[in-house]
């Protein structure tokens, strides 16, 4: 459905040139659960802004179902650390943002949205405003936005990266509840190896200085998958596997 | 950490601190009382020049209850120039930011002369103003749109310069054009700041309106003042600098209170200050 | 359609003509216009104005006269005096006020009033109460000017970033050491947006207390006595001088500013 050939990205700096991707080749499947790890500058979110639009490549194409992609499109839904919540709208209307900017019909969306806020356990908040809602339930609210106009394709970059452990958990098994039920392809940014590993089905394993793809490790588990899953020898093998990868002692 | 509140001692209950405010005030007006009249260090304060608070305050009264219908034509007429240089500096000023916003062009050409005729102090030109505009009230009027239009004009252009990024990149990510990003983004995001460019602006309005009555006006607030301090009027005069003050608080607190209800997502830490 | 990003920022030499070319070419025109319609009377009684040229030539004059010194140095003296005052007392208030909750809570109503008025009201009861020398203008240049000191001080001392007070108690540090090395160093970006504002409000002040006492000396005083006598080309240049005073005033400021406060952070206060 993706596919990523010879992809690369330099930027220029006071000290020379930063290779952020250097010749990057990739296959993504529709419907797949894809997760990039690495650590600080292995470009993961560089490739994420690249594939949704929003950077432009220096050298290399990327193609979405044939057609070259390079600008932002309503097949794409992006999401990032920070919720970036309009403070002086509501939840809904927050939620309807995209609707309104794609000039979809707002009645329709309205109902979905009330649908989407009740399925990520928002009920009742529809009418708060941001600043009375928690970090956690602020990225709930960004993560309907990103629903509501039902988008092919998820490119999430580290979106739960600033919450607290629990609520990570929690929010990791909605998004695998989401995907189940949509079969979305979705595009998972992540420092965290454990989460990747218990989310993808596939795992993009990055390392920088250049920023580039060091191997593609199956997942392998089997589906669906619930906490338990993290007590198996198997998630260990994969969680240490990709772990070397990375050359990470021990 | 010692802990905040009724905790702290009986001094910080609610009705103390206002009673102590209170008896600041009553503490205030006894100096003056006593202070008018005496001799302090060889000073000798007349009670021409200070004149007792009792006589202000019956000045006052004669103002406000007898003189009303005077008192309320000349504060007509100052609030008229206050208000319409208000309103038609706000509306140049947001017109203006707006402009320079969207013609990068016409911003390098102007700007530069924008940030020097801001720095200047505004009352300098007033007798320019009197003097092309006459003695009447167009040249209040005139001086009061200066007053508003230059804090308008910077602050709508500061507030819709340093958008937040991330806003950005989501809209983008939404594929919005880009009437969609200023509608639904740059500009409400950029609202608070315009509002403080509108209340520094009513300050000014204000100023602007008074400094050009006081060198030549036929009427209003601030001519009565210079008019009872030519007359040598001058419990009068300190009367109406009350009335103007009491005038000047009004209007803040307006101003407050319609930024709180407009910009109600507003995130001032400087506010807890007041309530500890 | 191909879209390569470029890996290249704009030479140096662009971005001087980007930058300095437009508004010279337009101040340029303008100049240029005004001194070939003016003299016309055209828009408006060339007596009301004067075109550029006889501006320059008033200024010429005014370069000469013997006036000029005494005047100008004594606008000057108020401005450095009145600000000095202004600075001292804000920065002693409103240290005052941080430091002592109780005094800041109890003043609160009489702060917010004194910040809501419009000081210049005021400079007809400083003349009645200092008379029509100096004095009067260098209480309302002080007056003026105290404020934004006053504020800033009080807030920056007072609103401390918590996780950094945190760390100083963690290392046993007493309230004063907290004070002088905490609170005062995080405090400075603030205090010195503040003094920044009040030099440029300490001179609206001294400058509209001469205007309005309209005797004595002083450039305020000197406007007002070539207005009244119709002179504009004076009263214009004059009005150059004390624009280009402010900005020199306001930038030399900044430059100042980035001197003392190095580690740059970026505190604009409205002012007001």
């Amino acid at each position: 459905m993706i596919s990523i050939r010879g992809l690369s990205k330099l930027f220029p700096t006071q000290d020379g040139t930063l290779v952020a991707l250097r010749d990057v080749n990739l296959d993504i499947q529709e419907g797949g659960f894809l997760s990039f790890v690495g650590p600080s500058g292995c470009g993961k979110s560089t490739l994420l802004n690249i594939i949704g639009g929003l950077l432009q490549r220096t050298e290399g194409e990327v193609r979405l179902r044939g057609e070259v992609q390079d600008r932002p499109r309503r097949e794409l839904g992006m999401m990032f650390q920070a919720p970036v919540l309009f403070p002086w709208r509501t939840i809904v209307e927050n939620v309807l943002l995209p609707v309104e900017v794609l000039g979809l019909d707002r009645a329709e969306y309205q109902r979905k949205a009330m649908e989407i806020l009740n399925l990520v356990g928002l009920k009742g908040f529809e009418r708060a405003y941001p600043r009375q809602l928690s970090g956690g339930m602020q990225q709930r609210a960004a993560l309907s936005r990103v629903l509501v106009y039902d988008p092919d394709v998820l490119l999430l970059d580290e979106p739960f990266g600033s919450l607290d452990e629990f609520t990570r958990e929690a929010l990791n098994l909605e998004l695998m509840n989401i995907w189940s039920a949509t079969r979305k392809t979705i595009l998972f940014v992540t420092h965290n190896i454990g989460e990747a590993v218990f989310l993808s089905d596939r795992i993009v394993v990055m390392t920088p200085r250049p920023g580039r793809i060091v191997k593609v490790v199956d997942v392998n588990l089997p589906r669906p998958r619930t906490r338990d899953v993290m007590h198996t020898p198997a998630y260990a093998d994969r969680v240490f596997e990709v772990r070397e990868l990375l050359g990470v002692a021990h | 950490m010692a802990a905040r509140g009724s905790r702290r001692g009986l001094l910080y209950h609610p009705g103390m601190r206002w009673t102590l405010s209170a008896l600041v005030f009553v503490g205030a007006v006894a100096l003056w009382h006593w202070a008018s009249g005496r001799t302090i260090l060889g000073l000798h304060i007349h009670e021409i020049i200070l004149p007792p608070p009792r006589d202000v305050a019956e000045v006052l009264w004669t103002l406000v209850v007898d003189d009303t219908g005077f008192l309320l034509e000349q504060l007509q007429v100052t609030l008229l120039e206050i208000f319409a240089g208000f309103g038609i500096g706000t509306a140049l000023g947001l017109g203006l930011g707006l402009l320079l916003i969207a013609s990068p062009l016409i911003r390098k050409m102007i700007y530069p002369y924008i940030v020097i005729l801001h720095s200047m102090p505004g009352v300098v030109i007033a007798p320019i103003i009197i003097a092309w505009f006459g003695f009447g009230i167009e040249s209040k009027i005139v001086q009061s749109t200066l007053g508003a239009f230059f804090p308008v004009l910077i602050n709508t252009m500061v507030g819709l310069t340093l958008v937040d990024e991330h806003g950005l990149r989501l809209m983008e990510s939404l594929t919005a054009n880009r009437r969609q990003v200023f509608l639904k983004y740059r500009f409400p995001s950029a609202l608070p700041a315009i509002f403080t460019g509108i209340r520094i602006g009513l300050t000014f309005a204000m100023i602007g309106a008074i400094i050009s009555e006081f060198l030549a006006a036929e009427t209003g607030l601030g001519q009565l003042i210079q008019r009872y301090h030519y007359e040598l009027k001058i419990p009068e005069m300190y009367a109406c600098i009350v009335l103007i003050s009491v005038l000047g608080i009004v209007l803040f607190f307006l101003v407050e209170w319609l930024d709180r209800k407009l910009i109600f997502w507003r995130d001032d830490p400087e506010r807890r200050l007041w309530q500890q | 359609m191909d879209k390569i990003a470029p890996t290249r920022a704009p030479s140096f030499r662009r971005r001087l003509v980007g930058d300095f070319l437009p508004p010279l070419l337009f101040l340029a025109v303008a100049l240029v216009a005004w001194q070939l319609i003016a003299p016309t009377g055209w828009l408006i009684n060339p007596l009301l104005l004067p075109s550029p040229g006889a501006i320059a030539k008033a200024g010429w004059e005014l370069l000469g006269a013997a006036y000029l010194g005494e005047n100008f140095f004594r606008t000057v003296y108020v401005i450095a005096v009145g600000f000095v005052i202004a600075v001292v007392a804000g920065l002693v208030m409103g240290t005052l006020m941080a430091v002592v909750p109780l005094l800041r809570l109890v003043m609160y109503p009489y702060i917010i009033a004194f910040q809501a008025l419009p000081k210049i009201v005021l400079v007809p009861l400083f003349i009645v109460l200092f008379g029509f020398g100096a004095a009067a203008k260098i209480v309302t240049a002080a007056a003026i000017a105290f404020f934004p000191v006053f504020m800033n001080t009080m807030v920056g001392l007072s609103l401390v970033d918590a996780d950094q007070r945190r760390l100083m108690e963690s290392l046993t540090a007493s309230r004063w050491q907290v004070f002088t090395k905490l609170q005062i160093p995080s405090a400075l970006p603030l205090i010195f947006a503040g003094v920044k504002v009040s030099a440029t409000y300490a001179m609206t002040g001294a400058l509209a207390a001469e205007l309005i006492a309209g005797t004595d000396i002083g450039l305020g005083r000197l406007i007002s006595t070539f207005s009244f006598g119709l002179q504009m080309d004076f009263v214009f240049i004059i009005v150059i001088v004390i624009a280009v005073m402010a900005y020199l005033l306001f930038t030399g400021m900044e430059r100042l500013g980035e001197r003392v406060v190095f580690w740059g952070e970026d505190q604009e206060r409205g002012g007001g």
